[in-house]
This record gives structure tokens, sequence and C-alpha cells, in this order.
């Protein structure tokens, strides 16, 4: 590991003249190749560490990190965090708790990750009917992280990701449109083993060519039938960041203050689980070394909780929930989300598709985000269809979502019991982080649909 | 360190036939500052020294990132740029560096008192500016000081400053139930500061002015675009213009160089020279010497931005717009300082000019909302009702719906303001818009405005 037990103690007692001294020590290697059809485009592969240090006072934090990992470097940064109002007391470091599986590794086989690249493209590309083209990013990181704090914590582990994102182009008149897959997990090349890259390629690239040939999606507000998977990063948005006790602490969430209301509907049931085993947004411990949890946000439509890290622990006078997430060193952690997603119910997809009268079919969510101060959102979505007469009738395209968390979560009206997962990034102010976000096939009543048309 | 790394590196990466290599050395220093009610809620110091290597194996060129400059890790670094090599089989292109003068050493950064002290008098303008201001999230500064070295395995080497930084502040107002947000951001030039208190005004007047704002009728209307807005389209568009794209028949720009695809007004031009541009780079990442060029004038498209690779596909000469995302990344395009030419009207003139319509000040979801293949966008938006050429009332909870280059066609009329953003490795400007038609999506009933 990156330091020594005498060198962390040494630059906790240098930073220990305030209420509190983290260190945070990472070790990474990352590999991320651009490929497309004919060529790879870019290849970056590299080895960072670096060390993070942390010192509370009062309500406040301050931060240093760097990439110098000399002892005499990390003392001077410790010394000048270190403001001298705390009691200076430190607990000795406990034993380590290691986590993580020692034999898991991201994988060196260079080889083995353009091989998928070129599988990937090679299905996609062929699957014609206009397809123009297909890029594909494929990533892994091997990520060991040390904590060790002035309370005695000392916790390792060690994290292994990677992910392969395919994105299809078709041309169809004058109109070029995409379509996406970007499976994911926190495993090793055997991820790739048993995954159907060539069925991701050629599902991406049917998104490309039925985007590419359908109308203007209409505007209005209209009922909103969303996909299970990935769709679920419209409860991330919508109420997830909401929940994240950065904003709660501070008074700037529509969710401060109700614990206990209802606040949503009686269907919705909103947990987020660091804790599934391989999952994409998964961890043994969060970024300040305590486990991950399954943390229960909302129950039947009641707020249980929020997410919390260490210091709004303090703010708030409640428990941290193994959410102190961040994206390397070079950030200090914040509460974030890790799998978010709404608990199965009991219709099935076609039940809630033949149930709607007219709306929107959305098959995925390209992105969003929220403010969490009024729980006002937007969501792009993709892989949209009318429905009429409660039949999937026609494909359109450039649909955004947009309404506020409160209105929404009132607003479910059903909810399936396919529940599926699916991967992406959160981007906040501690970097950008794997995470899952799901859900079973789920209609809103009524949504402001923005259109095209 | 990196001298004792380096000294490491060389004899591992010739032991293994590594040749010719090059070295992309990125040095920075910086600091964020937030208040909190007059504190410093945080306060995060840096100091990072990375690199990115590439080396020749076989012709081909292979490349690692170094952010770990403990020499045990230089045979690892040697594997990656091996195994890349000849994995990708692109081949080796030496650098030619330009024969520069050292850059004067940035200053320091300013004291943290003082910094805070600033913080917190534009925090406290903002509660001062409207009674309705419940809360200011945050209000914070960042800054980097860092430098750029190109270097080579013969000893040659070139240096540029890359500094700059930003400041922020959100807030909330409230009025009963009615919560709305307002912030300003703004990119900062090394060692100046813009009047951060008349930002957190206007952020406070953004939040109040929203409090009484309704929905507006789907349909179509007349819009200005204010010219926050349209850098942030124009930065989300940009890579249409990139000759990499344009090769890859992922840029709908593909095949119209010389023809014409914006209104006769519209000027689109990248200078690294621009007295008010923030961005100074004297070369790019690759070597070249950054140049001033026209990429539309007269509405018509003369020239893609190309780094050395796309221009070789491409048939164009590198005009300096190599630049790295990252120091982690391989060179892609970028630019220095564009700007979409300002025109002769103010904003009243342009509203006046409009009648009836909408102006928009804010949009949000821009990253996902629109689509840079296509040119679609679909964006939550807010802004105001005018009549008559007069502002009337606050709109929010829309969407606002187009094509980026058919509104580049349709524009009517361009402002004589121009905001500035960070964008890609540069920065951008922009004036505001006066544009036709664009499609509206609100929560009232349904209609036609124009």
């Amino acid at each position: 590991m990156l330091l020594s037990n005498t060198v962390l103690e040494r630059v906790l007692d240098a930073a220990s003249g305030t209420d509190f001294a983290e260190v945070f020590c990472e070790e990474s290697r990352h590999t991320v190749i651009r490929g497309r059809s004919g060529q790879i485009d870019t290849s970056s592969s590299g080895r960072e560490a670096g060390v993070g240090i942390r010192v509370f006072s009062g309500q406040h934090f301050r931060y240093a990190y760097t990439n110098d990992l000399r002892e005499g470097t990390l003392l001077r940064l410790a010394r000048e965090l270190s403001d001298g109002s705390g009691s200076g007391n430190r607990a000795p470091l406990r034993e380590l708790a290691a986590y993580g599986d020692p034999q898991l590794a991201a994988g060196t086989d260079y080889a083995r990750k353009l091989e998928v690249i070129r599988r990937a493209v090679s299905a996609g590309m062929a699957s014609g009917n206009g397809v123009t083209q297909v890029a594909v990013r494929y990533l892994d990181l091997d990520r060991q992280i040390l904590v060790a704090n002035t309370s005695g914590l000392l916790s390792s582990d060690r994290q292994c990701k990677t992910r392969i994102q395919i994105t299809a182009y078709a041309q169809a008149g004058g109109e070029i449109q995409s379509g996406f897959a970007g499976p994911g997990a926190m495993a090793g090349l055997e991820f790739y083993d048993h995954l159907d890259v060539e069925g991701y390629a050629r599902s991406a690239a049917q998104k490309a060519i039925t985007a590419a040939r359908s109308r203007r999606c209409p505007g209005g507000m209209m009922s909103v039938v969303v996909d299970s998977g990935f769709g679920g990063l419209m409860f991330h948005e919508a109420c997830g960041h909401s929940l994240e006790a950065n904003s709660v602490s501070k008074g700037a969430s529509e969710f401060a203050g109700k614990l206990g209301c209802q606040v949503a509907s009686p269907l919705v049931t909103l947990i987020d689980d660091g804790t599934i085993p391989g999952a994409w947004g998964s961890t043994a411990i969060d970024d300040e070394g305590n486990p991950a949890q399954r943390n229960v946000l909302i129950e039947n439509g009641v707020l249980k909780g929020y997410l919390v890290d260490q210091l709004e622990s303090r703010r708030m006078g409640i428990p941290a929930t193994g959410s102190g997430r961040r994206q390397n060193y070079r950030y200090p952690p914040e509460s974030r989300m890790t799998n978010t997603f709404i608990a199965p119910g009991s219709s099935t997809r076609e039940e809630i598709i033949a149930a709607t009268e007219q709306g929107l079919f959305v098959g995925g969510i390209n992105g969003g985000s929220v403010n969490p101060a009024n729980g006002e959102f937007n969501f792009s979505a993709s892989d949209c269809w009318l429905i009429e007469h409660g039949r999937l009738t026609e494909p359109v395209h450039g649909a955004t979502l947009i309404g506020s968390g409160g209105q929404v979560l009132q607003q479910v009206d059903m909810v399936g019991d396919n529940l599926a997962l699916g991967q992406g990034y959160c981007y906040n102010n501690s970097g950008a982080l794997p995470i899952c976000a799901g859900q079973p096939t789920i209609r809103v009543k009524t949504i402001l649909v923005g259109g095209l048309a | 360190m990196l001298r004792t790394y380096l000294e490491a590196f060389f004899p591992a990466a010739q032991a293994a036939g590594v040749g010719q290599m090059h070295f992309y050395i990125k040095q920075a220093r910086s600091r964020d500052v937030s208040v909190y009610r007059g504190e410093p809620e945080q306060v995060t110091q840096a100091e990072e020294c990375c690199l990115f290597i590439e080396g020749e194996v076989s012709g081909y060129s292979g490349s690692a990132y170094v952010c770990d400059l403990r020499p045990e890790g230089c045979g690892e670094a040697v594997r990656l740029i091996r195994e890349s090599a000849l994995g990708k089989k692109r081949p080796f292109l030496p650098l030619q560096l330009p024969d520069l003068p050292e850059p004067e050493e940035p200053g320091d950064l300013p004291p943290l008192p003082e910094l805070v002290a600033r913080l917190a008098a534009a925090e406290q303008a903002a509660y001062d500016a409207d009674s309705r201001v419940e809360l200011v999230h945050s209000c914070s500064l960042s800054e980097y000081r860092g430098r750029v070295t190109l270097a080579d395995s013969t000893g040659r080497s070139v240096t540029d400053l890359n500094s700059g930084g930003h400041f922020e502040i959100s807030l909330t107002a409230r009025q009963g139930d009615v919560v709305q947000l307002g912030g300003r951001s703004c990119p900062l030039a090394p060692g100046s500061y813009p009047d951060m208190e008349l930002l957190a005004r206007q952020a406070a007047r953004d939040a109040a002015g929203m409090l009484e704002a309704s929905s507006y009728p789907t349909g179509h209307s007349p819009v200005v675009l204010d010219s926050r807005v349209v850098c942030q389209l124009l930065d989300a568009f940009l890579p249409a213009f990139f000759a990499k794209n344009v090769q890859s028949r992922t840029s709908i720009l593909a095949g119209k160089l010389g023809e014409r695809i914006a209104g006769e007004l519209t000027v689109l031009e990248e200078d690294p020279f621009l007295p008010e541009g923030l961005c100074r780079r004297r070369f790019d990442d690759e070597g070249i010497p950054t140049t001033a060029k026209t990429i539309l004038s007269g509405g018509i498209l003369r020239t893609y931005l190309c780094d050395r690779q796309s221009a070789a596909w491409c048939g164009l000469v590198p005009g300096g717009n190599g630049f790295r995302p990252t120091y982690a990344e391989e060179v892609g395009p970028g630019y220095t300082n564009l700007i979409l030419r300002p025109g002769t009207l103010s904003r009243q003139e342009l509203l006046a000019d409009m009648g009836n319509g909408l102006l928009i000040t804010g949009v949000n979801g821009v990253f996902a909302g629109a689509n840079p293949t296509s040119g679609d966008f679909s964006l939550l938006s807010r802004g105001y009702r005018v009549q008559g050429g007069q502002l009337c009332g606050g709109v929010n909870q829309i969407t606002i719906a187009g094509n980026f280059f058919e509104l580049l066609q349709q524009a009517k009329g361009l402002g004589n303001d121009g905001a500035w953003i960070h964008s890609g490795t540069g920065c951008l400007s922009a004036p505001s818009l006066y544009v036709a038609s664009l499609a509206i999506s609100g929560g009232d009933t349904s209609g036609t405005n124009d």
C-alpha cells in the first residue's frame, strides 16, 4: 500500500489540531480505448497514485491533495490544513479492515480489450439498414484505496470495474441519429467471457436505425410509460439527488425536514444499495472507509432516510450511511448514490402499456439533471414510441421530460414487476462516479413532454 | 520527483526497444474556496505533476500516462507503451517543437483571507439584493496556475502557461411555497477577478424574477436567446465542426465545406491572441503554433478544426487545434478562444424587433438534451414573456426545442453583447440571438404563439 502505518500516523498527528482528520490514499490503473469502424482511435492507459488529506473544524472542512508521496510533502500539507482549533486527540489506528477480492484484477491483456471493441464494431456495422458508424469506448479501472482517520479507522479496498459503451449512428434521408448500449460491472476482463457483446451492439444499431426513421416527438402534458432498466435515472435525478445530505443539511432540498412524510405515491419504494454483488455502482466500502449499505430512502411513498457522509453526519446529527464517495483523491467525498432503484410492483409491462390510452413510451434515458432545492428536473429520453389506444404505434425522437421531483413521485400510478438495472455515470461535486439506476416499467400519469414538433 | 522518474524511465524504455519518445508534462497548483454564511466552508488546495509519454515501437506510436512518479513504476509504463503501439498500429509522428522563449511565471495565488473576504462580500450582496433570497448555497472561486511542457527524447522542450479559474454563485429565493434558483458563473483570466458582487446581485434577480413565473402554451414562438444560452448551445454543437467527426461520418456538417450553413451575419472565429480571450496558449499539445482562423463567415463553412491526425485524414493543414482533454488522454480536436462575432443590436433593440415572444435566459440539461450528431435540442428553459418589446412576467417549466443548424440559418438578429464560458479545452463567447420560431412545450393549453 502507498503509505505505511507509521507515515499515516505522523500525517494524522500533523493534521490533528482540528476536530477530525483523515488521510485517503489511492493507487489506480485505468485503461480507456476508443475504436470505430476500421480503426482504433485513441488509447489511454496508465497509473496514478495520490493522497488527499481532509480536516474538519466545526461545520467546515479543508482539503489538500497531491501526487507527491514524500513524507515531507504530506506533513507540510497536513500542517497547513490544521488550524489548531481542535483537541489534537487521535485514537490509535485499529487493525486494518481489508475489503475487496485480492484475486480480482482489471486485467492487462491489451489484445483482449481490442478484440472486445472489434467484436462490437463489427456486429453493429453488420446491422446494415443505414448504419454509418459504430463507435466503441472500452474502459477498465483497478483501484486500491486506503483510508485512515483520527477516530482510529483504517480500511482498505480493491475495486475493479469495466464497461463497454457502444454508440451506433444511422442515417435516413438527411437525418443522423444515434443509439446506445453500455453494459458494465464491478469485475475484471472475465466480465466479457459471457457478455453478449454482439447482441448489445446490434441493439444500439437498431435503436439508431429506428430513431433515424422516426418523426419528431410532439410536446405537451401526457401520460408517460418509462421502461425497466436505466429509465430509473428519472428517480435518480427526480429525488435521489435531493436526498443526498449535502443538499438536505442546508435546507437546499425539497425533501429537507420531511422524514416520515408521504412524499410519493404508495406504489413507490426507492432504495440505494451499494452492496449488490458485481454491480457497476457497488463498492465494499465507501471513500471514507465505511462499509457500503442498503439504504431504504422511500418506503411505500413515505420518506425514510437520506444518504449521509461523515461531514453531513456531524452537521445533521444522524449516522453516516456508507455514502461518502469521490471519483479519486483529487476530490473530497460527498454523499452520493451507488445503485439506486425503484422496487418492483405487481403489473406486467404489457398491462401498463395496454392501460394507457394516449401517451409516450420511453425506452431509455440519455441523461438528465436536477435542482435539488425545488426538485425541478429534466431528462433527455431515447427509444421513444407514441402510445395510442394501449399500443406502441410510431417511433419518435427528441423528447425531453420535465417536472419537479415531488410532483412526479406522486404521479406514479403503475409499477411493473420487471426490475432491471442500467449502468451510467453520475456527475457532481465529488466527480464522475459509476452508478446504476434501475426500475421496473412504471407509468407517470401526467408529465410535461418537451417535443421537437 | 520528475527528474528522478525520467532518469529511471529512459534506460528502461530504451532497453525495451522504445525508440523516439515525447513527453507532455503538466504541473499545476490550484485552490478552490467556497464561503457559507460569511465563513470559509471549504478550502481545497492541490499540487500535482503528471505526464503523458508517447514512444515509438517498430514505427508505431504507443503511450502511457503517469501520475505516480515513483521510479519503480517505470517498467509498467514501458509495458503499456509497447502493448498499445503494437495493438493500435498507428504510425508514430515525431513532435516538431516550436522555438519560443520561456513564458513569464504566473504570480502566486492571492492570500486566502483576502479571497474569503471578497467571496463573503459577494454572498452578502446576494442577500442584500432581494429580501426573498433565502439561501446562498454556494459562493466559490477556483483558481489554478499551470505549466504545460512538451519535450522529446533529444532534450528539446518548450513550455507554455495554462492558468485560469472560475467564479460561481448559486442561490434560492422563496415566496410562500415557491422556490426558485438563481446563479451566475464566470471564467477568470489569470490574476483578475470579475465583479463578484455584481454577479451575486444578478443571480439574486434571476431567482426573484422567477418567483411569480408561470408556464407558456405549447406551440411555436419567436425567441430571443440570451448570450449565455447561445454560448451553451454553441458549446454543445461544436463537435460537428471537428474534422475527426466529419471523417467518421458522425457530423451533420460532413461534405458542407464551402456551403452556407448559417445566416449571412454569422461569423465564427478562433483567435488565440484575442485580448479579451481567456486561453493564452501559444502552441497546442502537439507543438503546433496556435493560429487565428475563420470557421464561418458570411454564414459559409470555411474550415473544420483538426489535430494532426484528423488533418491528415481530411487533407487539411493542422492549425494548432490538437489538445488533450486531460493530461491522461491522447490529443483530440480542441481550440483556444472561439467567438461568435456579435452584431449591432442592443438587447432592447432585439426585443423590440421581436415584438411578442419569449426571452430565454437559462436552459438546463444541455449535456443530455442536445444531440451533437443531429443538431436537435430540447431543453428545460426559463425566461420572460415579451409583449410589445417589453418584459412582462417570468416563464419557467417549459422546453424550447429545435435544430441548432436550422436556428443559425434562421437567425434574424445578433446582439451586441457577448458572454464567455469555459468550453472544451478553451473558452467561447457568443452574443444574444433573435430566432424567428422555436418549438415550445409548456403546461398551458396548447396553442400557437406566432
